[in-house]
């Protein structure tokens, strides 16, 4: 500090203790008080960055005011449309089937009316060496919807059964009808595709089936109860 | 008596040095209440100038939201389910009607050939994988006694493909095994850019044909989206905070 102020007086004298000061050097010394002053007030002006800007941003107090507004409208917006989209979400009965874990739920808005385990398709592929027919045995992604539901179904055997079983496809319809072998319930959604019971149980939870959806018989029982024509089904 | 030199220059030292003094002591208090003005008048335009800061990254945060929610809205009302792309929240979600089905975490992300897209929508048509499908082929006659192939179904997917979109948009679905390095992944999106700059001097692949994003999932993720999507669907981009408004260049990885 002290040798500070031997240099500031060193500048004001001119450098000889001797010396008187200068004029222009006294002078240029209130300046520089004044300027030092001016700029301690307003620093912002000498300093043009982030500190300047949120000043000026912040100014007015009305522009707070209008900030102020615009978050809480823009918040109840936000909320309105939150709330929509909620309500997107049909309040009657849907059935949701995740063919990664295989499981099938029936769901209202938000509950979870029931769940079970189901198993889905297997993603293999047939090819008829015969006729060069190739099936693929994939469970349809997406959005279906129940076209019809009923008790006891028959299975009436497609061509591809046959196939596989390596036996020639009956030109009789008669013999391809098998009972018993859908479970006690089936609902249908469309292009052939079910949502049905199974005689093998030990491979529900897998992706093993030819397309069609086989459900757990309580699940079943339960979807069948809940499932009317329309009812939305989203498979995933 | 005439004043000697001696004695006027002394006078003068003395009058200099209080001058001097006066000078400094003129300083030292403007400074002093300079300081001490500043203080007190700064404290509350800095607290308003603050609280406006937040309040407009808040306004805008919440206008983002509102445009995504809008758009969304939008898509949710058909029965179709599509996909929500959340590049603030790093994750992937398959929704239907505003319910989300399942979600999966989004590794990184790139833009190649596009700029970021704000809260945009995309129609994919077709999904594609890059190699063709291993799918279990079945052996006519071997029926009942067949061993079932129990495999797990999204083991089965490849985990790398592109969802082809309307307007020659491309949404390319990638792995990175979590074995990789950042290293590794840098080297392959590298790799990945050059490719596409070669092919673009070539004249095989147009910028204008409407861009392509690269999403990385991990292995298992992207397989088993794969898995999940039905082969047309929308998908709706979330904007990261400040992207719409303000695009990195095109090629960024973020």
């Amino acid at each position: 500090m002290e040798k500070m102020k031997a240099a500031i007086w060193r500048w004001v004298r001119g450098g000889d203790p001797g010396r008187r000061a200068h004029h222009w050097r006294r002078r240029a010394s209130w300046g520089a008080a004044l300027v030092l002053c001016l700029l301690s007030v307003n620093p912002g002006a000498a300093r043009p960055g982030r500190a300047s800007g949120l000043r000026a941003a912040a100014a007015e107090p009305q522009d707070l005011r209008r900030l102020r507004a615009e978050a809480r409208k823009l918040e109840a917006e936000v909320e309105k449309l939150q709330a929509a989209r909620s309500r997107l979400f049909r309040s009657r009965p849907a059935i949701l089937v995740d063919t990664v874990k295989n499981r099938i739920c029936v769901v209202q808005g938000e509950r979870v009316l029931a769940c079970g385990k189901c198993s889905t398709g297997s993603g293999a592929e047939l090819t008829d060496t015969a006729t060069g027919r190739r099936w693929v045995f994939d469970t349809p992604r997406g959005y279906f919807s129940a076209k019809g539901k009923i008790s006891n179904p028959v299975w009436r055997r497609p061509d591809w059964a046959f196939v596989e079983e390596g036996v020639p496809v009956p030109r009789n319809a008669a013999e391809r009808h098998v009972a018993e072998v859908l479970g006690d319930y089936a609902i249908g959604f469309g292009d052939g595709f079910f949502i049905h019971g199974t005689l093998y149980t030990r491979l529900l939870g897998a992706n093993v089936t030819h397309g069609c959806i086989r459900a757990d018989d309580d699940i079943l029982e339960k979807i069948f109860e809940f499932a009317q024509p329309g009812t939305p089904i989203w498979i995933y | 008596m005439k004043p000697t030199r001696s004695t006027t220059r002394q006078g003068r030292e003395k009058g200099c040095g209080a001058g001097s003094f006066a000078t400094a002591g003129t300083f030292v208090i403007c400074l002093l209440m300079s300081v001490a003005c500043s203080r007190g008048g700064t404290d509350r335009p800095a607290k308003e100038a603050l609280e406006a800061a937040d309040l407009a990254s808040r306004v805008h945060s919440l206008g983002e939201t509102q445009r995504a929610l809008e758009l969304e809205s939008r898509t949710a009302r058909s029965d179709s389910p599509y996909l929500v792309v959340d590049f603030p929240a790093k994750r992937v979600e398959l929704k239907a009607r505003g319910r989300t089905l399942r979600v999966h975490a989004l590794e990184t992300y790139q833009f190649i050939v596009t700029r970021p897209p704000g809260n945009d929508a995309w129609d994919v048509t077709e999904k594609k994988p890059l190699r063709p499908l291993q799918r279990t082929r079945l052996a006519p006659g071997a029926g009942e006694d067949a061993p079932v192939d129990i495999t797990w179904g999204p083991e089965r997917m490849p985990s790398e493909f592109d969802l082809l979109c309307e307007g020659g948009r491309v949404l390319e679905i990638r792995a990175s095994p979590a074995s990789s390095s950042r290293i590794v992944r840098g080297l392959r999106a590298a790799f990945a850019r050059l490719a596409e700059v070669l092919l673009r001097m070539s004249g095989r692949s147009s910028p204008a044909e409407g861009g392509r994003i690269r999403l990385w999932l991990s292995n298992r993720e992207s397989r088993v989206l794969y898995w999940s999507l039905p082969e047309k669907l929308p998908v709706i981009f979330r904007a990261a905070p400040g992207l719409a408004a303000d695009p990195p260049a095109a090629g960024q990885k973020r």
